[in-house]
This record gives structure tokens, sequence and C-alpha cells, in this order.
């Protein structure tokens, strides 16, 4: 990956592509197969009629209808995909409260998430440089590991996150943020999206050729622009 | 918003009300590239963003704006995580943040308001 790239980090163009091959094997709830398959669904979104509807819809939620396309995946991971891929903004907890009553258990759920942020991360990077998208990697077969952080507690988050002790950091802010607490019901989705966030950013002395200041009004326009809270 | 530790901890002040809208400056150095780029790249604007990549090269160099693209990149996922989790602000920012995301219009995002928003319909 990044081959014409010279600006970006080693450390970064590493993490891509462990990333792209781990997503390619299983993960813990999910074949190779089916992760790949999370994101061509998610690059599908913006190609989707009823995506597209939900998207300018004044709620996202008052447009009915079935996705069209041929997926190894059921429609109702199909919708969490498009929804993260398309809209993330306008996520509800009566959605995700319905999701998970659809049957699509919550340690499914964050490892979907993961793959899909994951992917995003890779896919953006790749669309904004000019470059193709990398193409889709090759499924290593194997079966799910299944393992689950039982030790993971509730915080008021949606889903149970990884339990840390309280600590705060030089910067002011806690050592581990709620933030990379979030996919810890799941050790294995954590570590695939942040070990593909770390080396674009951190909270503090950035290695960068932007100032933090300057990282943080890019990391802050783009929250505004997807709407998010955190 | 971090902008505003950010600032803090350098001793600059923003105008964290720019941050929230399509226009208005924030007072961050190179913003005017900075933020092109950041709202092309979200926008998917992709051949707009490749002349603009080039334009804002000239001026303010071609590492700055590569980086620019990393952070944007990376924050494109990390919200996504943020909103499809429902995460929770960390307290200490939930306390000390509470004027400054009524005063730019960030509250408006919370999990609550959003529900109260969308679900109306479904």
């Amino acid at each position: 990956m990044y081959e014409k790239i010279p600006l970006l980090t080693e450390k970064l163009k590493t993490a891509h592509e462990d990333a792209w091959n781990k997503i390619a094997g299983p993960g813990d709830f999910f074949s190779g197969v089916e992760r790949i398959e999370m994101i061509r669904a998610a690059r599908d979104a913006d190609d989707c009629e009823l995506t597209r509807a939900r998207k300018n819809a004044i709620s996202p939620f008052a447009v009915n209808g079935e996705y069209v396309g041929d997926y190894l995946l059921d429609s109702n991971t199909i919708d969490v995909i498009r929804r993260i891929a398309s809209d993330p903004g306008r996520l509800t907890k009566a959605w995700f409260d319905q999701v998970i009553a659809n049957g699509l258990a919550p340690e499914e759920y964050v490892e979907v998430v993961s793959v899909v942020t994951t992917s995003i991360i890779i896919d953006t990077l790749h669309q904004a440089l000019g470059l193709a998208q990398p193409l889709l990697p090759q499924a290593r077969e194997g079966n799910p590991r299944k393992v689950l952080n039982s030790g993971a507690i509730e915080i008021g988050a949606w889903l149970p996150v990884l339990d840390v002790p309280s600590q705060t950091a030089d910067h002011g802010l806690p050592k581990v943020p709620n933030i990379a607490r979030s996919l810890g019901l799941v050790p294995g989705a954590l570590q695939l999206f942040f070990g593909t966030f770390s080396p674009h950013y951190s909270l503090s002395n950035i290695q960068s050729s932007l100032s933090q200041d300057q990282a943080e009004f890019v990391a802050s326009r783009v929250s505004a622009m997807n709407e998010c809270f955190y | 918003m971090l902008l505003s530790l950010s600032g803090d901890k350098t001793g600059n002040e923003y105008n964290l009300n720019a941050v929230n809208t399509p226009s208005g400056l924030a007072g961050v150095e190179d913003e005017h590239w900075i933020r092109l780029i950041t709202e092309l790249t979200m926008t998917k604007e992709w051949e707009q963003l490749s002349q603009t990549r080039e334009e804002a090269a000239q001026i303010i160099g071609e590492q700055k704006v590569v980086d620019t693209l990393v952070v944007a990149s990376a924050f494109n996922g990390i919200t996504r995580v943020a909103d499809a989790t429902g995460i929770p602000l960390d307290v200490d920012t939930e306390k000390n943040t509470a004027q400054m995301r009524t005063d730019t219009g960030i509250q408006s995002f919370n999990y609550d308001e959003k529900s109260a928003r969308y679900n109306v319909l479904s």
C-alpha cells in the first residue's frame, strides 16, 4: 500500500497492511470471507438507492425498503454497515436495540463496527491521496476465535466497554479515554481498530508536520461534519 | 473538542464556533487550506480535492497536505466508532466543556437529543 507516497510514515503503512491482512483472516465471530464482505458492503453504500434515500430523509428511520445486492451477510448486518458508512451521526440507541433484537449479538456488532471503521480509515486515506481503493484481500480460511472479554463493564455506552483504572495523563485527559475502551467487549476488534488509528494521531506531542492545534482543528472539523458528540 | 484544551496548553485562543460551521475562522495557522482539504475529504469531492492538494502543497507544503489527510481519515473512522457505540464523554471532559458544547452547538449531537429528533418517525 502507498508505494508512491513517501510522505507517509512506515509505521502507518505497516499498520494499514497489517489491518488489511487481519481483516482477511477469521475474526472472533466472523470468518475472513464475511469480514471482507463487510468492506464490500461499506464501499457499496454510496451507490445504494435505499442508503441514499435514508441519508436524504429528515429521519433516516422513516424510509422503508430492502437492500439490493448479493452479500453473504444478512440484511440486519448490512443495515448496520450501511448506516455506519453513510450516516453515522444519526444512529440512535433505539436503532441499536432493534439491531440486537433482530439477532446480531453485541459482540458480533462490535466486530462489524471495528472492521467497517478500520476499512473506512484506509479507504478514506487512499481516496484523499488520489489512489485507488486497495483491492479486497484474499480471505484466509479458519474458524472465528470466539474470544470475548467477560470483564467488560457498563459505563453508560450502548455496549459494555474495557475496564481500566481511572488515571489522568499529563495532558489532563484520562490515560485511557472512553473512546479507546469502546470496542473492549471484543479484544481483537479493539486491537484491529486502534492498531490502525494510532499511527495517525496522538492526544499530545503529535509526530507530524501539523502542530497539535492544527491536528485538533482537523479532528474537530471532521467530528462536526459527522455530527459526532464525543 | 480538544482544540480548546490544546489551545489552553499553547496559550492560543481559538474561535471554537467556527469549527461547527462551514465558514468563519477558528484562528489556527494555515486554516484556509487545512479546512478546505478536510472538508473536501469529508464530502468525497475527490476531483476538487486533487486540484486543491496541488495548490495547497505550493503554499503550506506537501507534507502538511498529507498529514492533514492522515488526521482527517483517522477521525472519519473514530467518529463512527463513537457514534456506533454511544460512548459517553469522559467525566472531566463532560464537566469542563459543558458551556463550550452549548455555545458551539455540539450539545445537539448528544445521543439523547439525536434519539428525540430521529426516532420520531421510526
